[in-house]
């Protein structure tokens, strides 16, 4: 992988602009930075407005482990596409799949509950239910190696068993046959009838996109990891808001033509 | 006495010979004045909706072979309108992308292309008909065609490549 602001990056980054292309971001990590508690997650105001100017210009999605609902309230600008619980919800979800996917959530939560009340952390340990998934989250544990194991250990003896996809300190158990973001990421270019796709995202629930075959989908990792089958890489969240800074900028460029470029 | 089919089949063959010749001295001329031939326009036309694409990608999309996608990239690289890097998972690939200049080029070309070329341009379905046509020609072992014609080199420039 390499870095989205060397020079290739860059060149690469522009040339989305000058096709329809659909910009795509993950959440938490990615336009939010990482909090303790998953409820306080917040998109700054200066994130909130380069991002309404890149909305005017280009279709945007944002594509998240949280429910839609509470991706909803946490969203300020009103994207062409919100689509939460890792795919599965805000593409005209398939109904009956999604009251599965409930049912089975509804099962999984009893007895992580009953796992989680009998662990000797509990305090540390927070189940959200995001009612078509299921996320186990321990970055408040006092000892997260240990509690990770325990987990992992209780969730491979669950029935049905979970797909799980790994967070930052969380565990996150999806319905196996589940749509992923992958799958949501090239939905939404053909609902946009994009020719590429841009998407952004920061841990293991973002492989799903990375790890796609099209050569179409400019894939971005929020940190370096040599194992990601990203194609750039920012350093941190902190670059987040200077790469949809370029974005904006690339479009003003975009509508002009120089008098440069041919010998007429 | 030479019979009409004959007179008829060797006027066809001489007027697409003199379509492809027509076509490379229109190239030739148009990268002198436009600083962009034909060809070179098609490929940065493609490659404005392939941001990132492999080499042989870009040849498949364009109709072409890589071989003779590699001279025409080599060209636009040295007029600064494309891009050529390494593949970010893969450092054997190239990455191509059109460059703001490449992105500007195609814009007027298509421009001055559209009133230079209108009359051709209005004969598309007919040209598609020729292409088809010329696409559907048998393939042939060129062991055999080379004795059938005498030759002891190798005929495999394709049509392509002699167009470039």
């Amino acid at each position: 992988m390499k870095y989205l602001f060397s020079d290739g990056g860059l060149r690469i980054l522009e040339s989305l602009c000058f096709t329809r292309t659909l910009f795509a971001f993950d959440f938490d990590g990615t336009l939010a930075p990482i909090v303790a508690r998953p409820s306080d997650a917040r998109v700054s105001r200066r994130t909130s407005e380069i991002l309404r100017v890149l909305n005017a210009k280009a279709p945007i999605a944002i594509i998240s482990g949280r429910s839609l609902q509470d991706l909803k309230s946490r969203m300020n600008i009103r994207p062409a596409f919100l689509i939460g619980n890792h795919g599965q919800e805000g593409l005209g979800s398939n109904s009956i799949a999604l009251e599965a996917a409930r049912v089975t959530c509804r099962s999984w939560q009893s007895q992580v509950e009953s796992f989680v009340s009998r662990s000797r952390d509990p305090v540390g340990v927070e189940v959200e239910d995001k009612e078509f998934s299921l996320a186990v989250h321990y970055r408040r544990a006092r000892r997260k190696r240990e509690t990770r194991l325990a987990i992992l250990d209780f969730l491979s003896r669950m029935t049905p068993s979970p797909r799980l996809i790994f967070g930052k300190s969380v565990v996150n158990l999806i319905p196996a046959g589940a749509p992923h973001k992958g799958m949501a990421l090239l939905e939404a270019m053909g609902n946009a009838q994009a020719r590429s796709a841009f998407y952004i995202g920061d841990d293991d629930t973002d492989e799903d996109v990375f790890a796609l075959p099209d050569d179409r989908v400019i894939s971005v990792r929020v940190g370096k990891k040599r194992s990601s089958h990203a194609k750039f890489y920012l350093r941190r969240q902190g670059e987040v808001n200077l790469l949809l800074s370029r974005l904006v900028e690339f479009f003003g460029e975009a509508g002009k033509v120089s008098g440069k470029a041919l010998a007429l | 006495m030479i019979r009409s089919d004959e007179t008829q089949h060797e006027g066809a063959l001489t007027t697409l010979v003199d379509v492809g010749l027509a076509l490379q001295r229109l190239n030739k001329t148009f990268e002198q004045q436009l600083g962009l031939s034909i060809v070179q326009w098609c490929v940065l036309h493609r490659l404005l909706d392939l941001p990132a694409a492999s080499a042989l990608l870009l040849a498949h999309a364009v109709g072409v072979t890589p071989g003779t996608l590699t001279q025409s990239l080599g060209r636009l690289k040295r007029k600064g309108l494309v891009y050529v890097g390494e593949d970010p998972r893969d450092a054997r690939r190239k990455s191509i992308a059109v460059t703001r200049d490449g992105r500007d080029a195609v814009v007027k070309a298509s421009r001055f292309f559209r009133e230079s070329l209108a009359k051709v341009v209005a004969l598309r379905a007919e040209l598609e008909a020729v292409r088809d046509a010329l696409r559907n020609v048998p393939a042939e072992d060129p062991t055999h065609r080379r004795r059938a014609l005498g030759y002891g080199g190798t005929l495999d420039r394709t049509h392509a490549e002699r167009r470039e």
